[in-house]
């Protein structure tokens, strides 16, 4: 199933970019990814989106845990009622998790491609597709400059480049306000928001452990994760980008209207009620006194 | 969902060694099966498998020594030891610097071989090569050629292992070279074959052809047989690198061919083994046999026997055969089932042919069969693992 439905295939996208793009495998892995990220756009660009709408709601999030925090059920419940599920909450994490399936496949489709050993090549006649000419592609050319393709970099360039960018499209995919930073500074953000604190951490964490694999990856592997790296980070920043001023003001933690713990629980059951953050801040103001109509209807059953 | 502020710290910790262990599984699973290299001299076998190389001696049915002395997990061996004159020369696929280091270490080491024992290591060369050694060596009197998967033949003293000259092709070296008459012939899987006038250096002359070449060239008078992957047996004129003529097969021709009773016989990697005419080129006789023919076929006495193995169905149930075939019109002799794929050439000692497998579970198996008959005289699994 794996190498039917993962392996082979990008074996064959590979053998065949290599062979339109002038038998340059480092230009077949470029092409390649951008393809990859081109096919996972829609689900990136969903859960990027989910990701700002939960950062949106932060403040929201935090009033309810300060008000409910040693009641977990009540809280709970509260956080469903803003539309706060665990799911949307890892939602940012679920497009760096899909590359892992793809990392692994790629791993073991640029080892066979490249052909490094004979049972390697000997594999590779097993897999690739009856319309491919493989004799006339091989051998595969696995050098670009001072890499082996096939090949950790021994010069460490690419390690350092996975860490760095890896970091770097993290931080754009769950950037965080300015109020949020300080609480980070001051040691709140885990007390106050485990969730914020994970994120955090993965931030730190990720990179690091990529830096590090990296450091037995073989180069073209290397190569592949740097640039899906950059191409999310610049999709981050574009979307963040293509946002209304007042979503981003909200984002930027500057918002003056969220100040009572039910008005704000309120607020966000309405831009969560299958309405997206965006469209909730353009209208504050019809939100409030829709508000402010619940609040007189509880003091009349009273 | 909502935790208490014990656990907080727990879920990141949780979720990174999942991701640490689903990513270290599945990327150290390679579809990477290394097969044996086996050679013979007299009754002795030598086998390069997995973690080690070892030698034993099949008529008296025992090992003789096994290299290293302790298995090396990051080791790998599969070129076939080379032998002349007691003198015992292998390379290695490189040992990773470990985790923080990304060279590799590729060795080549040269031993001298006593009745029973290995002694000491005439040399290891640790710094000659720098990606795997694949091709198995060639050796003069006084100088081993190797070639390496960084594009080098090299060219060693045999006594110092010293670097005396070093040829660049344009990629990888799998195939043995030939040593002949102060001629190196060398394949590549640049799809070259090259002619070295070994006291000069030079280049002598240049065959190029339409696929690689990832086994060695069989030489025999004045022809050199080189196998491709371009579905063709050529032959080459060793004086000028002329193709004297090219034979047909259906698919990559993989393993050397084997000359005898003027006919060259070589086989294709979909089951197609081939006897042609050795100055001509014309087709003697054909036939299909089950599984693909990887390795080259033995010549033994009038008869041929050939190594087979399945490449469908599920990888771990897939077998082999050796099959023995009148050489002359390829009718088949006798026929054997082997417990997993026959991809390392069949050798012969004195009584017996001998093959090599790598098993399911990853172990090297030695079977010894009588010529003759094909009975199955011994099977020796010695503890080496892939």
């Amino acid at each position: 199933m794996w190498d039917t439905f993962i392996i082979d295939p990008m074996v064959n996208a590979l053998l065949v970019l290599y062979g339109f793009l002038g038998t340059n495998f480092f230009l077949a892995i470029a092409v390649f990814t951008v393809l990859i990220r081109l096919v996972t756009l829609p689900l990136n660009l969903k859960q990027q989106k989910a990701m700002m709408r939960m950062q949106e709601m932060q403040p929201e999030i935090q009033k309810i845990r300060k008000k409910y925090g040693d009641n977990p059920q009540k809280m709970q419940e509260e956080m469903l009622k803003i539309g706060v599920t665990p799911g949307a909450q890892l939602a940012g994490c679920l497009p760096l998790l899909l590359q892992f399936p793809i990392l692994i496949g790629l791993y073991q489709a640029i080892y066979l491609v490249l052909g490094s050993t004979p049972q390697a090549m000997f594999e590779l006649t097993q897999r690739v597709y009856s319309m491919i000419d493989l004799t006339q592609l091989l051998p595969i050319n696995n050098q670009f400059y001072w890499l082996n393709l096939a090949q950790p970099d021994p010069y460490f360039v690419l390690p350092i480049l996975v860490a760095a960018t890896t970091f770097a499209s993290q931080k754009l995919l769950t950037a965080v306000s300015p109020k949020k930073e300080e609480d980070d500074k001051k040691g709140k953000e885990e007390d106050e928001n485990p969730m914020a604190g994970m994120a955090s951490q993965m931030q730190i964490m990720m990179p690091l452990m990529m830096g590090f694999a990296a450091l037995s990856f073989p180069a073209g592997v290397s190569f592949y994760w740097v640039l899906s790296s950059v191409i999310g980070a610049a999709q981050s920043l574009l979307i963040r980008l293509s946002m209304p001023d007042s979503t981003q003001e909200k984002l930027a933690g500057e918002n003056p209207e969220l100040q009572p713990v039910e008005a704000e629980v309120a607020q966000a059951a309405a831009s969560s009620g299958k309405t997206s953050g965006r469209r909730d801040s353009k209208n504050g103001s019809r939100s409030r006194s829709k508000k402010r109509s619940r609040r007189k209807k509880k003091r009349s059953r009273r | 969902m909502y935790i208490t502020s014990k656990r907080r710290r727990v879920p990141p910790v949780i979720i990174f060694l999942l991701l640490g262990a689903f990513f270290v599984a599945g990327c150290t699973q390679l579809p990477n099966e290394n097969w044996p290299g086996l050679t013979a001299v007299g009754d002795t076998v030598y086998v390069a498998f997995g973690q080690g190389v070892l030698a034993v001696d099949v008529e008296a049915r025992e090992e003789r020594w096994f290299f290293p002395d302790e298995p090396n997990a990051a080791l790998t061996f599969f070129a076939a030891p080379s032998v002349r004159d007691e003198r015992v020369v292998f390379g290695d696929y490189g040992q990773s610097g470990g985790f923080f280091n990304p060279n590799t270490t590729v060795s080549i080491y040269a031993f001298e071989e006593e009745a029973e024992t290995l002694l000491e290591p005439l040399w290891v060369r640790t710094d000659i090569a720098e990606d795997r050694i694949v091709a198995p060596a060639a050796q003069s009197a006084d100088t081993i050629f190797i070639g390496t998967a960084d594009n080098h033949l090299l060219a060693l003293d045999a006594e110092s292992g010293d670097l005396q000259w070093e040829f660049e092709t344009e990629h990888s070296i799998w195939a043995q070279p030939i040593y002949h008459e102060g001629i190196l012939y060398v394949a590549s899987l640049d799809n070259n074959v090259y002619a070295l006038d070994v006291e000069t250096q030079d280049l002598l002359w240049e065959a190029s052809l339409s696929g690689s070449v990832a086994s060695g060239p069989t030489l025999s008078g004045q022809l050199l047989y080189v196998p491709s992957f371009d579905r063709q047996m050529h032959a080459l004129d060793i004086a000028t690198g002329e193709e004297r003529w090219a034979a047909d097969a259906g698919d990559w021709v993989w393993g050397s061919p084997t000359i005898g009773g003027g006919l060259v016989y070589y086989g294709d990697i979909s089951g197609n083994l081939f006897a042609v005419d050795a100055v001509t080129g014309e087709l003697s006789w054909h036939r299909v046999l089950e599984g693909a023919i990887q390795s080259a076929p033995l010549f033994v006495d009038g008869r041929l026997f050939v190594g087979t193995g399945e490449i469908e169905g599920d990888e771990e149930a897939r077998t082999g055969q050796l099959i023995a075939l009148d050489a002359a019109n390829g009718d088949i002799l006798w026929e054997q089932e082997a417990p997993a794929p026959v991809f390392s050439a069949p050798v012969a000692t004195d009584e017996n042919i001998v093959v090599a497998l790598r098993t399911a579970e990853g172990l090297l198996q030695l079977l010894v069969y009588d010529q003759d008959s094909g009975a199955l005289e011994w099977d020796f699994t010695p503890v080496i693992e892939e």
